[in-house]
């Protein structure tokens, strides 16, 4: 039995008849076509999944996509404005802190929602934040660095 | 005349493929999908070691939306997929021989079906009795894996004599380790697709460090030429050695059903799958002798490495030739063997895992190191500047080392930085229960394929330059995320003399470039890099000529500013000028760059000679906390100090080394793959654990010292695997020296700290 289902997706409205156990990651990817949110592993093991739902970090492996009913989610693909990156996405690129790239989606919502939580996070409060999204590549360093000089960007 | 273009190589430059992938719009596989294509999902034999009687298809195909299935009857060419040694089958036909080996491919409408499919595909087996363990493969009475015996791969060196050695040792250590499976964890899961052509050739894009191994692979098995078969790489998100030979089963696979359906067909993993399925590092048991003088110079070194090479060779006769030739260490010693064996085993295949066989020797031998320094008296840093291999010195395997060794420059900057070679490797109490202290570990690394892949050993660029004045790079090797494209255009860029934005180096297309062997061995840089430059001096040569025609005979190019300088110095033509005047003559400013590694040769027998044609050195310093009460071992700081030749770009350098002592710290603390009766346990990131944020020290540091390389370009030499390959051993040593007790076993396991601390 499908659901109708409303949902904001990086401001757009979005009205979808979904199986009610369809995730809301094969909402975005399969039915939006938004590809930019990655599946890594599907059990909420490995973070690069995570959008935001509501301005909350949730791994959208693990959420059903009429769980998001009524809902605003953000995506990375609505992180540049207009074409051009944002002061988080920036400092990624500049700072070294994308290698292979797969994790990066789901990093940037992730340290998204804390930049927006808090201002001025210490390194210690953003190892923790992103401490559920793996990066096999960068050993975090170039990942929290960016992430700082981003809130000091923005201070 | 222009002014000088800043040089690129050098220089920080932002990864050139970060802006999509921070968009969220680079296309991996899980995100390509084309009109009609299937998905597909693999069947296995779910028995570690079983006699297949009977496949059946039927009940999978009466499957709502399953259109097809695949199994070795299907397979047009040979059923074949042996990399080295020729034991493994594409679809398994009569013996499975691991848990995952694969008996046939459903394609379907969805994943879904797909997957429904595979598990309604019928199997009638009979039950072998599997062989779990390198100690079993190796009893003489032992259940047979192939039909020549479980023992899959034997090498050996041995230089002088060990037992002289011995009797002018003052000291002798004699200790065993054993070392576990890694898994690479990257974090996208292997994929791939296949697309039939509609004059019988076939396309096949993947997320694959070797095109060229996939193209062969897919030609054998359909049966075709390699001409007919075309290999785009998709881009990579990670794969550390585990998207080396794997994706070329895989791709078989689909290019078989593919043929069959005459649809594209393409497959991505679960991580589960991924996990089971896919190879891994070797496990190993090391059995060092090693003996110095009271004056603290080593004499000998007698080793016996047993590795399980899983159910089929694969790539381990390369590894373990690499683990025998690392084996004794970055130390001029006059009397070695090494013997090293790998057995088959009811398991996943051992291959290709970043340092592909050194970071198991690389502790062994450091621990070693260590308690001979303590045993003659000296600190860990003099004993090993005293036995470093220097420019001059004769390695292991005979081979005199004639330039860029900055072995001893490492480990002077490690005794710089700690300031004292003694104390500071001494417990410091910490805390209640807790202790701290340092410890080091050094390597040297053959950079590229050696004379085990001599013949492999070449690559090749296609250089392009536009009329715009913008120049279009083919490599024949990968980017994975280590940062190739960028470093490459670098090198493009400043071959050339012009801005590294004006280049664009492509994804690898085997339609396009020639044969360049693997993407491996840390070889990307001086191989891709060196063609590159072959490609523009050859292109170089004709924009001289046609700017003699106008400037004059004394005519050069001039890579300071792009473009060529006359005989004064205010004539000249700028970059876009010559290239106008190249394509206003009608002269070709396209050229495919070679570039030939230096000849490595070995004697089969003794293993006595060139093994690599140059090596990248680097020291360790790990300082770590433990908790005596828990055995908790934290990783406070750590400082690696790299002689890796030219550094081409300091930054994705310094992410490549700080990733691989992410993926050290977790061989030496966290990453234990469990298996049971020969079944994975650790199926999925919450049972395999790699390391977090909150698992890295917050205090990492890199440092690189630029021992330049005659054959590298601008000086360079490869990086990517020794990022990883001392970390473990670095740790092992400062765990050791913080609670007193060796450690022989990695993962460190806490109940050994707890129980002997």
């Amino acid at each position: 039995m499908r659901r109708i289902i409303s949902l904001t997706v990086n401001g757009v409205v979005r009205e979808l008849a979904v199986e009610p156990r369809r995730t809301l990651l094969e909402l975005l990817r399969e039915d939006l076509g938004m590809t930019g949110t990655k599946r890594g592993c599907s059990i909420g093991d490995c973070g690069s999944c995570t959008v935001l739902l509501d301005g909350v970090a949730t791994f959208s492996c693990l959420t059903l996509a009429i769980q998001a009913d009524g809902c605003a989610v953000e995506t990375v693909e609505g992180l540049a404005e207009s074409g051009k990156l944002n002061s988080l996405q920036q400092a990624f690129v500049e700072r070294g802190a994308i290698q292979c790239g797969f994790c990066t989606p789901g990093m940037l919502m992730t340290a998204t929602e804390l930049l927006r939580c808090n201002r001025h996070p210490s390194e210690q409060d953003i190892r923790r934040a992103i401490s559920g999204n793996l990066c096999r590549c960068t050993g975090y360093q170039k990942i929290v660095e960016a992430i700082k000089a981003a809130s000091e960007d923005t201070a | 005349m222009k002014s000088e273009v800043r040089p690129a190589v050098g220089a920080v430059i932002p990864s050139v493929d970060s802006l999509p992938k921070a968009k969220g719009t680079t296309r991996f596989i899980q995100d390509v999908n084309l009109p009609g294509m299937l998905h597909a999902s693999m069947v296995y034999a779910r028995t570690p070691h079983s006699r297949i009687k009977s496949v059946t298809l039927p009940k999978a195909l009466s499957i709502k939306g399953v259109v097809a299935a695949a199994t070795c009857d299907d397979v047009p060419g040979e059923n074949r997929v042996g990399l080295v040694i020729d034991d493994q089958p594409l679809f398994v036909s009569s013996v499975a021989r691991y848990e995952a080996d694969c008996v046939a491919l459903v394609g379907a409408e969805s994943t879904a079906a797909a997957s429904l499919g595979a598990s309604c595909v019928e199997i009638a087996l009979e039950e072998l009795p599997p062989v779990l363990t390198v100690e079993e493969a190796r009893k003489p009475d032992c259940p047979r894996i192939h039909k020549d015996g479980n023992l899959a791969v034997e090498r050996k060196i041995i230089k002088g004599d060990v037992s002289d050695g011995e009797t002018r040792s003052d000291f002798v250590v004699e200790r065993t380790f054993t070392t576990p499976v890694q898994e690479h964890g990257y974090l996208e899961p292997i994929g791939a697709l296949a697309v039939p052509g509609a004059d019988g050739s076939i396309e096949i894009m993947a997320p694959a460090q070797c095109p060229f191994y996939i193209r062969e692979a897919v030609a054998r098995c359909l049966g075709l030429p390699l001409s007919k078969v075309r290999v785009i790489q998709l881009p990579i998100g990670g794969a550390f050695g585990g998207k080396e030979d794997v994706p070329s089963e895989i791709c078989a696979r689909l290019a078989v059903l593919a043929v069959k359906t005459g649809r594209p067909v393409k497959t991505v993993l679960s991580r589960e799958e991924d996990l089971v399925y896919t190879s891994k590092r070797h496990p190993m048991r090391l059995d060092y002798r090693m003996g110095c003088t009271q004056d603290g110079n080593l004499t000998f070194a007698e080793i016996a490495l047993y590795a399980d090479v899983g159910a089929y060779a694969t790539l381990s006769p390369i590894v373990l030739f690499r683990s025998t030739i690392h084996a004794p260490g970055p130390y001029e010693i006059p009397n070695v063997s090494v013997t090293t064996q790998g057995f088959y085993t009811n398991s996943a295949p051992k291959g290709a895992m970043r340092g592909f066989g050194t970071p198991q020797v690389v502790f062994a031998c450091e621990s070693v190191i260590d308690e001979l320094a303590e045993m003659a008296g000296l600190g860990p840093i003099e004993f090993r500047l005293r036995n470093a291999l220097k420019r001059g010195s004769t390695t292991a395997t005979g081979q005199v080392l004639d330039e860029s060794v900055g072995l001893v420059e490492t480990l002077t900057r490690a005794k710089e930085f700690l300031g004292d070679d003694k104390q500071q490797f001494e417990p410091r109490p910490a805390g209640a229960d807790t202790v701290r202290s340092t410890g080091i570990a050094s390597m040297l690394y053959g950079v590229s394929l050696g004379a085990a892949g001599r013949v492999l050993d070449r690559g090749g660029a296609r250089v392009e330059i536009l009329k715009d004045g913008s120049v279009s790079v083919f490599v024949g090797c990968t980017d994975m995320g280590q940062g190739a494209l960028t470093v490459l255009s670098q090198i493009a860029a400043d071959s050339l003399g012009i801005a590294t934005d004006a280049v664009r180096v492509n994804p690898v297309d085997t339609g396009v470039v020639p044969d360049s062997g693997p993407t491996v061995a840390s070889r990307t840089t001086i191989v891709s890099g060196n063609a590159i430059i072959d490609a523009c001096d050859k292109i170089k040569t004709r924009m001289v000529e046609v700017g003699a025609s106008i400037l004059g005979p004394k005519a050069a190019y001039d890579v300071s500013r792009g473009g060529i300088a006359g005989a004064r110095s205010d004539s000249g033509l700028g970059f876009p000028e010559i290239v106008s005047e190249c394509f206003a003559r009608r002269v070709d400013l396209t050229a495919t760059g070679w570039y030939v590694v230096p000849d490595c040769r070995l004697d089969e027998v003794t293993g006595q000679g060139k093994a690599y044609h140059v090596y990248s050195f680097a020291t360790d310093v790990a300082e770590v906390e433990v908790d005596l009460k828990t055995g908790r071992v934290d990783v406070k700081s750590f400082l690696a100090i790299h002689d890796s030749g030219k550094i081409i770009n300091p930054m994705t350098a310094t992410s490549q080394v700080e990733g691989g002592i992410a993926q050290g710290i977790g061989l030496a603390l966290y990453e234990r793959f469990a298996v049971a009766e020969g079944r994975v346990c650790s199926r999925d990131f919450s049972t395999y654990l790699v390391p977090t944020s909150l698992d890295i020290s917050d205090d990492l540091s890199v440092e690189f010292i630029d021992c330049h390389s005659t054959d590298g370009p601008f000086g360079a030499k490869g990086l990517g695997e020794p990022a990883i390959i001392p970390v473990a051993a670095a740790i092992a040593n400062a765990v050791s020296n913080a609670t007193g007790v060796r450690v022989e076993d990695l993962p460190i396991h806490r109940e050994r700290i707890v129980k002997c601390s």
